[in-house]
């Protein structure tokens, strides 16, 4: 039972990582822009497990959206590097989606420290 | 820098499955996937491809984004149907829902095509009812079934018509929203 109940929470816990990923791509390009390697070793180290290429896709989806925006910038390692920039429309996106999960966090908050 | 075999063998089969999208989106993918993977290498990493989906799983992913998004700003139901078959590949439920939806509209298309006819063919094509019959279409000589609609065929049949292919465009568009959400929880 115990091995059932926690194939369980790790079903769940993969729903709620999939789930909230657009938020921390976002989130990940507030302050700076990135390029898609950089986000999934920072997303890796807060423990979000981010697959090595599953970003790309998204990314290029956030870019469709016209809540990112890209730029080929060569950085002197002999490659150049694809960064992510958010736009107006990303900004007000993430400020939106925090707003959301702010909400939602602090009612389940409640709820666990009901007695 | 050169990547190891395997590696260019991976990025070769990621481009062969993005087959359908545009040569200029090909290029960027895989340059992108390029520069990651020689990041990687450059960081000592041996095994490369660990982490990554299989090619054919990381392309279609791509491919489907691609279709969907690019469906949605088309609007037409050809290129919504075929965004929704592409995407269908990896959905069977997408799938049993498209087929109807293009049944309704290949009914559309026809109930239009006897409105279109019957101003040369008006004893021929129509509404047709019988004691066991009700169908739009040709009347071949059949004398159990009459015509009802008339000269009033040609606005009903097209008037329902466009409804028909209205209701299933609007169905496919909310079909492919609905896997565009799904892509996005992948």
């Amino acid at each position: 039972m115990q091995d059932e109940v926690q194939k369980e929470v790790t079903a769940w816990r993969s729903q709620l990582r999939k789930g909230s990923l657009e938020l921390a791509v976002l989130l990940a390009l507030r302050k700076q822009r990135r390029y898609g390697m950089e986000l999934v070793d920072l997303l890796n180290k807060a423990n979000l497990g981010m697959s090595e290429g599953s970003i790309y896709p998204l990314l290029s989806r956030l870019r469709a959206e016209k809540k990112v925006e890209t730029e080929w910038v060569d950085t002197g390692v002999g490659h150049a590097h694809k960064y992510y920039e958010l736009t107006e429309r990303g900004r007000a996106t993430v400020k939106a989606m925090l707003a959301a999960w702010r909400e939602f966090s602090n009612a389940l908050a409640d709820l666990v420290d009901e007695r | 820098m050169q990547l190891p075999p395997a590696a260019e063998e991976f990025l070769k089969k990621v481009r062969k499955g993005l087959g359908t999208l545009g040569q200029a989106e090909r290029d960027e993918i895989i340059s992108e996937l390029r520069s990651h993977l020689l990041d990687r290498q450059a960081q000592g990493k041996e095994d490369l491809l660990a982490g990554f989906e299989a090619p054919d799983v990381l392309a279609s992913d791509f491919v489907a984004e691609y279709a969907l998004r690019g469906a949605l700003a088309q609007g037409t139901s050809w290129a919504l149907g075929r965004a929704l078959l592409i995407a269908a590949r990896d959905s069977l439920l997408a799938l049993f829902l498209l087929l109807p939806l293009v049944l309704v509209q290949i009914t559309a298309l026809c109930l239009l095509v006897v409105a279109a006819l019957k101003p040369f063919m008006p004893q021929e094509v129509g509404l047709w009812v019988g004691p066991d019959n009700f169908y739009v279409g040709v009347n071949n000589d059949n004398p159990a079934v009459h015509e009802v609609l008339g000269w009033w065929g040609i606005p009903i049949l097209a008037a329902g018509s466009v409804l028909l292919f209205w209701i299933s465009t609007r169905a496919m568009r909310a079909l492919v929203r609905w896997r565009l959400r799904s892509a996005k929880r992948m």
